[in-house]
């Protein structure tokens, strides 16, 4: 399908880029998600704001007790910060698993996450690192937490004149293990599987079912994984039944479980 | 006449090497740097763009097709329907069933229905999209098993079945019959077995360039694999007698059968003679997955019967295979099937059923390997099976059973030359097997799931498979696919040089370095010159059914031996002694090995230029049916025979229904190498098709639609996916082929497939009677 018409503006800030947007005035960076998106004429906007003109979206900054991560740094960038390999080690591992070469090249982490694809690496890691998402519009500002954010497949707690600015990562950041399941562009199944800084551990499945299913359990021998296989709700399609794609994600938290508590 | 621009390699350039010298292939490494110009980088200044409008249904009446808001888009130059269609409205490789444009309906989802030319392609696509067609949509037939019933609704209202027996929507039955079927045996095994969809998925889409020409004919750059049987084709339909439709073969991005069938050629044409400008067409990846023919899917019923000593005494089989909408090579497709349903082995006893089916789905037509990897998976899933019923040694069975030199097919051809298939097999069985799956240290790459870091050891168990194929060489049934080559040796700038040319298209496996290397030893020169391949000579036959070494290798030869003749003869004429002698170092070389004469100083200004038909020995067609009792589908149909056997080692993760391929041994009989490095190419690039199809190449069809037209959802093997290969090519030379030469090209495709599946099944336990195998075949959710 052809790409329709539109208009494409290139602002230079963030505050013009907000100005701007509106129902029909979309926000876009890589275009990975969202060009695809119109060429199949799911989404018609007849306007593009391009950020990737705005230095202030780019930035990957330490502060006191949190990573900020610039809306528009894209996944190759996330994925080799020197910042983000130190304090948030696990989102620099899923995000060097994104897509292929070329998605990660182009697609910006603030995109994938607006565009809630409901297989998204990053959605998985956001959820299990409790990273909230600063969200800003011409008259307000304000910080939603990921599980919050995710409203469903394509859809976000975001307002159309609302633009996503930074993710904010709370320090010290868990660690733990990311594991997925993919045999296409996207993962099937993605688990993260995380020891809690105040203590306990944290399992999140992704990319199976519509959002991210997150459990915390106070002893990995609690982990259920029948259980977290049983709260999913995927979808057949072209890379495996239901039945198959919930037997996957018992068997990754299992071997998540068991990563994170062999230490690798 | 205007030529379109190509400043980047074509891959005609001249390479080195005699016969048997590895010899790298001219256009290898362009085409790994970019440089290669392909069919789809053509190019003239005031060229326009063309492109087509598919249907959306895989079933409808067309009511009306209304092409005003089309045309009246600026920048748009015509708008074509089938009324536009000057010469004939159906054409077809065997068949002409198939509509240039639909004519008043649609049997395919993607069937073209109008094509646009204008200035811009994203114009032609956007005025494209305002033809308003009418559709009276139509439930589609898209189960080939119940499209046999008699009461099925018909996929076309008037049957083109030619002679065959059949009826409704049977495009053909094939039937063999050989001695007594009926008889009892000690085991009995039998399984139903299928194969999805495969695409040839040749990386460069379809693409051309027509250029109408000043005599009202039309010159069209074009990739493909048979440039005569594009040129019938579009004259045709062109309504124009064939010179004036004059085809040059364009840098080909892989073929694989893809390219046998008509893809964009009429369209380009149509529209450069009714623009009367050069027009591009170019098929992206999604429009490609709708613009070509696929691998057949099968569904097959076996039973095997045998004695306790495994010795086989009869087989059935039954295989359907879903033609889709229109004809194209299927009534050859199905003859293999059928001709090769047993696999390589001696049975005296068979009752052999091939159907192929007209149905809404795509069209399929021929894909390496053509009818012969689909039955080779069932035959060889049934000796697995019948081995295991026996208790004996899976390879041993296929030994004892194995063809040999002599040996009758079912339909009663006697097995020419080396049959060599108890030795293929104890080759791949004798190779030394690769070291056991390490549990102390984890290499990613090495494990099922791979770099996703999947399993760290869980759950992975190991198996060894094994797989024996065959198929025939060139065309069958009584077909002449003969070949023409003229060359012509000279002295250019004071050096010998000699010039080949023939219409035989190179799609990627090396013929133009095979042809330039038979020129380089008959005739001595060191400097050959490729010819580009276009219809202003004879034709070569199709780059297909493994031929192009022997049919058009045969040609280059024979011209070569009539040149060398000429010298000789201006030799002898010259008062020379010649007799015995031959072309050696740009010399006359008595049989003595004394040189007699410089070639360069005997030809002096004069040309020696020849031009040779190569005719492989006849084939029959087979007996058909005629109610008569006795053996039916018999005849010595096929002209030569190639044999390869795989073994497969594979890890499988048993609980996430992931592989990984440890190794791959396979042994060939080529006859002769002439180019021992395309040949192992050959057998690593088949081998790897064949992979594909066990673990992941299928066309998802539902409802007579394609669900993943796309490199994102059809997934080929990558490196990462293709495991180490031992290559072993065996040389047995085949009496009849010049130089000995055996077919090399499909081979490696049909044994793969079912190898694979064996060494999952070994690891798994489980049946495993479809391909590609699914993660969830193997977990068994």
């Amino acid at each position: 399908m052809p790409l329709p018409a539109f208009t494409l503006h290139r602002p230079r800030s963030a505050a013009d880029a907000i100005a701007l947007l509106d129902e029909d005035c979309l926000a876009y960076s890589g275009g990975t998600e969202l060009l695809m998106a119109m060429r199949m004429g799911l989404i018609r906007p007849t306007a593009l704001v391009d950020l990737k003109r705005i230095d202030e979206l780019n930035t990957i900054t330490l502060g006191a007790d949190r990573l900020l991560i610039g809306a528009g740094a894209s996944h190759d960038r996330v994925a080799g910060d020197a910042l983000v390999a130190e304090h948030a080690a696990l989102l620099a591992t899923a995000e060097r698993l994104v897509g292929n070469a070329r998605v990660r090249a182009q697609g910006s982490i603030g995109g994938n996450i607006c565009f809630a694809e409901p297989r998204s690496d990053v959605a998985t890691v956001l959820v299990a690192l409790d990273a909230t998402v600063l969200l800003q519009s011409a008259s307000s500002r304000r910080s939603v937490p990921a599980t919050e954010f995710f409203l469903g497949p394509y859809w976000t707690a975001r307002e159309p004149g609302e633009l996503l600015t930074a993710i904010s990562i709370p320090l010290p950041a868990p660690a733990g293990v990311y594991l997925k399941f993919q045999t296409v562009e996207r993962p099937t199944v993605a688990v993260a599987a995380v020891a809690l800084p105040e203590g306990g551990y944290r399992i999140v499945v992704g990319a199976v079912g519509d959002l991210p299913v997150s459990a915390d359990y106070a002893q990995l021998t609690a982990v259920d994984a029948a259980d977290l296989a049983a709260r999913v709700e995927p979808v057949s399609d072209l890379t495996g039944s239901e039945r198959y794609k919930r037997h996957v994600t018992e068997v990754f938290v299992r071997r998540a479980v068991a990563a994170l508590a062999g230490g690798r | 006449m205007s030529v379109p621009t190509t400043q980047r390699p074509t891959g005609t350039e001249t390479a080195t090497g005699r016969l048997g010298d590895i010899t790298l292939l001219p256009d290898g490494i362009p085409k790994v740097t970019g440089d290669f110009a392909y069919s789809s980088d053509l190019w003239m200044d005031d060229m326009l763009w063309g492109v087509t409008l598919r249907s959306p249904h895989p079933r409808a009446r067309v009511r009306s097709i209304d092409i005003g808001a089309a045309l009246a888009t600026a920048g748009v130059t015509a708008v074509l329907t089938h009324e536009d269609v000057p010469g004939s409205k159906y054409y077809g490789l065997e068949i002409a069933d198939q509509p240039v444009l639909a004519v008043d309906e649609v049997r395919y989802t993607g069937e073209p229905v109008a094509i646009v030319a204008a200035d811009h392609p994203e114009t032609a696509r956007r005025a494209a999209a305002k033809i308003v067609v009418d559709y009276e949509v139509l439930d589609p037939i898209t189960d080939s098993r119940a499209a046999m019933s008699p009461d099925s609704p018909l996929v076309h209202a008037t049957p083109t079945q030619d002679h065959y027996p059949g009826g409704g929507n049977i495009l053909r039955h094939v039937r063999i019959r050989r001695g007594d079927p009926t008889l009892t045996a000690d085991v009995v095994v039998t399984g139903e077995y299928d194969v999805g969809m495969q695409d040839q998925a040749f990386l460069g889409p379809e693409s051309g360039l027509a250029v109408p020409a000043e005599d009202g004919g039309v010159d069209l750059f074009i990739a493909t694999q048979w440039l005569h049987v594009d040129q019938r084709q579009v004259a045709e339909s062109l309504g124009l007698p064939e010179d004036k439709v004059r085809l040059s073969l364009a840098g080909v991005g892989g073929a694989f059968g893809a390219r046998e069938d008509v893809s964009m050629q009429i369209h380009a044409c149509l529209l450069a003679l009714r623009t009367n400008k050069p027009i591009k067409m170019v098929y992206s990846r999604e429009e490609s997955f709708y613009g070509h023919v696929h691998r057949h899917p099968a569904t097959m019923r076996y039973e095997h019967g045998a004695n306790r000593d495994g010795t086989l005494v009869y087989v059935k089989c039954e295989v359907v295979l879903d033609g889709g909408a229109y004809a194209s090579s299927s009534p050859a497709v199905v003859s293999n099937a059928a001709s090769f349903a047993v696999g390589p082995y001696n049975c005296d006893n068979v009752l052999i059923d091939g159907y192929i089916l007209y149905t809404n789905n795509p069209p399929c037509g021929a894909m390496r390997g053509f009818g012969a990897v689909q039955v080779c998976f069932g035959h060889e899933s049934q000796m697995d099976k019948l081995a295991a019923a026996l208790g004996i040694d899976p390879v041993e069975l296929r030994i004892h059973n194995a063809m040999a030199e002599g040996s009758l097919m079912p339909t009663g051809q006697v097995v020419e030359g080396a049959a060599p298939v108890a030795e293929l097999l104890r080759r791949v069985k004798d190779a030394p097997l690769p070291a056991a799956a390490p549990t102390d240290s984890y290499d990613l790459r090495a494990l099922p799931g791979g770099v996703s870091n999947t399993t760290h050891g869980e759950g992975v168990r190991r198996g060894v498979g094994y797989a024996v194929g065959f198929k025939n060489v060139g065309y069958s049934e009584g077909f002449d696919d003969f070949s023409t080559a003229r060359v012509r040796l000279e002295v250019v700038g004071g050096e010998l040089v000699a010039t080949v040319h023939t219409a035989a298209a190179e799609v990627g496996q090396g013929l133009i370095t095979v042809m330039a290397q038979i020129a380089r030893t008959e005739l001595g020169v060191e400097q050959v010159i490729n010819q580009p391949a276009d219809t202003s000579i004879g034709t070569a036959g199709s780059t297909s059914a493994s031929r192009q070494t022997y049919c058009t290798g045969g040609a280059v030869q024979a011209a070569c031996e009539a040149v060398r003749d000429g010298i000789l003869a201006m030799a002898s004429a010259r008062g020379l002694s010649v007799e015995g002698a031959a072309l050696r170092d740009g010399k006359i070389v008595a049989a003595d090995g004394a040189a007699v004469a410089s070639v360069a100083d005997l030809l002096g200004e004069e040309i020696v230029e020849e031009t040779r038909e190569f005719h492989h020995r006849p084939t029959e067609p087979l007996t058909r049916d005629l109610g008569a009792p006795g053996d039916i589908g018999q005849g010595a149909a096929h002209l030569q025979f190639a044999f390869a056997a795989h073994r497969v080692v594979a890890d499988v993760d048993v609980e996430l229904g992931l592989v990984r391929l440890v190794e791959v041994t396979t042994a060939q009989d080529v006859g002769k190498a002439l180019n021992p490095l395309s040949v192992v190419g050959q057998i690593q690039g088949g081998t790897t098709q064949g992979i594909g199809l066990a673990l992941m190449e299928e066309i998802q069809v539902k409802d007579g639609k394609i669900r993943n037209p796309s490199f994102t959802d059809y997934l080929i093997p990558t490196i990462l996916d293709t495991p180490p290969m031992q290559v072993q090519v065996l040389e047995l030379g085949d009496p009849h082929a010049p130089y000995g030469l055996r077919g090399v090209g499909e081979p490696p495709t049909i044994s793969s497939t079912p190898a694979v599946v064996s060494a999952l099944r070994a690891a798994t336990g489980r049946p495993l009677t479809r391909v590609p195998v699914r993660p969830e075949h193997i977990t068994g959710t």
